[in-house]
């Protein structure tokens, strides 16, 4: 368990100049980066129907299932594995989208507010509500009224709720992925589905670790 | 004693005479049911709903079934008129993750392209049955403009000013309803509600509701052309100039997943259709590098 949070930036660019940090404007500012999600939406995204990419992330998960015969557990890895590669891929694309205005992170709660306004603004268009626990550092992303988009129209057979496939499972892979893509290791668990009759939906993010830099081996 | 005295004169519901059957005549000259239907602190009036409003989660007890239906409508009708839109980037993403897992993992598939064509089919499929429905049943009107349209009813018709209640005058509910359709702009953003039908009998109406409505559905713009092979009559494409996902990335792949889309809309409208194939024509325009060919081929 981490008790002390990160206290150095955690960019990716890793130069800790006192100058950068002294213009960067007011992190806790959460309009400030309210703004910003929606500026950067509205100005450098190239823009897709929602509704095509549920009904093409349904027949996917279909052909997952299929493939693995019905193996819940196994697609629920499956699933995390491939939201690892997208994110891995993705947290460039996103640094090359919004780097020059995005001020440094310097704890979790921060973390947590560019995670739900800035970055799932960007790319999914919606806002999950940011909750944090103080108690064991978890954060908490909400997602209240069905605004997440991948489980719009969806509705699951009771076989697989009983055995819990979390349909969208691949947002918690995909987290992991960005924040190891930025040094951060971390344990991305699908708390609860409204799917699976949970009264919301809930992604918790644990254990956020820094990984120092180490020297490679022979240098 | 009968079942009526027992609960007393309620208001609402009464279950021994039925349901009461309300004209829309006599709810236009009352004026509680007027005045609440211009009250702007009401939220079943405002025209954005808030997102407090949810029946995600509502119990569906016997109790709250009738708060919870009224609810539903609502967010029925947000469904319906909200087109969110997400970034391109985030589609490609996942769909290059699940071509990567058909390629890599189903390595008992002699055949890729099939099993990626079989996915087109199955989005196509559910995308001809929204896209449809979509665009025949006409978009629903916000409370407030279907106020605007009741009240230049009632100027025109004169009900206020007349004296003495004549039924001959009076309009009945269908005529309003009709007066709000037909002079309502029901302009949707991305689908034409002019010049759709329930079936396409004919080849060419179902391929201008590809290259129309479920193009523009898709990829926010209508395809380029429709053209009809000259030689064989029963040979069309559909040629998208600047097509938006197969440019980027691993062409062949997605233009298979399209041609399971077309052919599923095709067979799914009652045609049938020997194959669909995709060519990139890199050499027929040099203004438009990345120009495709969608060779539809019906079955006589």
């Amino acid at each position: 368990m981490v008790s002390s949070v990160p206290d150095t930036s955690i960019s990716t660019t890793g130069s800790s100049s006192s100058a950068a940090i002294k213009n960067s404007p007011n992190y806790s500012n959460v309009v400030f980066l309210k703004q910003l999600g929606e500026q950067v939406f509205q100005q450098n995204m190239k823009k897709i129907n929602a509704e095509f990419l549920t009904i093409t992330y349904g027949s996917l998960v279909k052909v997952l299932i299929d493939h693995y015969k019905d193996d819940v557990e196994k697609c629920n890895q499956k699933l995390k594995e491939m939201g690892k590669n997208i994110g891995s891929r993705l947290i460039d694309d996103f640094y090359s989208k919004v780097t020059t205005q995005i001020p440094r992170c310097n704890n979790l709660k921060d973390l947590g507010n560019t995670l739900s306004l800035v970055a799932f603004k960007l790319y999914l268009n919606c806002v999950p509500k940011f909750l944090f626990d103080e108690e064991e550092k978890i954060i908490k992303l909400r997602f209240d009224n069905d605004i997440n988009i991948f489980s719009k129209f969806v509705e699951l057979p009771d076989e697989y709720k009983n055995k819990r496939l979390y349909y969208s499972n691949i947002i918690a892979g995909i987290i992991e992925g960005a924040l190891s893509g930025i040094a951060l290791k971390s344990d991305v668990i699908y708390f609860s589905d409204t799917l699976l009759g949970d009264p919301f939906s809930e992604i918790h993010i644990a254990n956020v670790k820094r990984i120092k830099d180490e020297v490679p081996m022979g240098q | 004693m009968t079942f009526k005295d027992s609960i007393g004169d309620l208001f609402g519901y009464d279950p021994v005479s039925g349901p009461q059957i309300v004209d829309l005549v006599n709810l236009n000259k009352d004026e509680d049911i007027l005045s609440a239907f211009n009250d702007t602190d009401n939220i079943f009036n405002s025209n954005e709903i808030t997102n407090t409003v949810s029946v995600s989660y509502a119990p569906t007890n016997s109790i709250t079934s009738t708060k919870v239906s009224s609810n539903n409508q609502i967010t029925a009708e947000k469904q319906f008129n909200v087109q969110g839109e997400v970034s391109t980037s985030a589609y490609i993403f996942v769909l290059l993750e699940f071509i990567k897992m058909v390629v890599v993992d189903c390595t008992e598939l002699e055949d890729h392209d099939q099993k990626l064509r079989e996915i087109g089919e199955d989005v196509g499929f559910k995308l001809l049955e929204l896209v449809k429905f979509k665009s025949t049943v006409p978009a629903i009107l916000p409370t407030a403009v279907l106020n605007e349209k009741l009240l230049t009813y009632k100027h025109t018709s004169n009900i206020k000013n007349s004296s003495s209640v004549d039924i001959s005058q009076t309009p009945k509910a269908v005529d309003i309803y009709k007066h709000i359709f037909l002079t309502s702009s029901l302009s949707s953003k991305n689908i034409q509600t002019s010049n759709t039908s329930l079936k396409d009998l004919k080849k060419l109406s179902i391929l201008e509701f590809i290259h129309g409505p479920i193009w523009r559905y898709m990829f926010g713009k209508k395809a380029d052309d429709i053209q009809q092979l000259k030689n064989n009559s029963l040979e069309y494409i559909i040629i998208d100039n600047d097509p938006l996902l197969s440019s980027l990335v691993l062409t062949s792949q997605i233009n298979e997943f399209i041609c399971g889309i077309i052919k599923s809309c095709v067979v799914n409208s009652g045609f049938e259709c020997f194959e669909v194939t995709a060519h990139v024509m890199e050499k027929d325009d040099p203004d438009w590098p990345n120009k495709t060919v969608y060779v539809i081929k019906f079955v006589k």
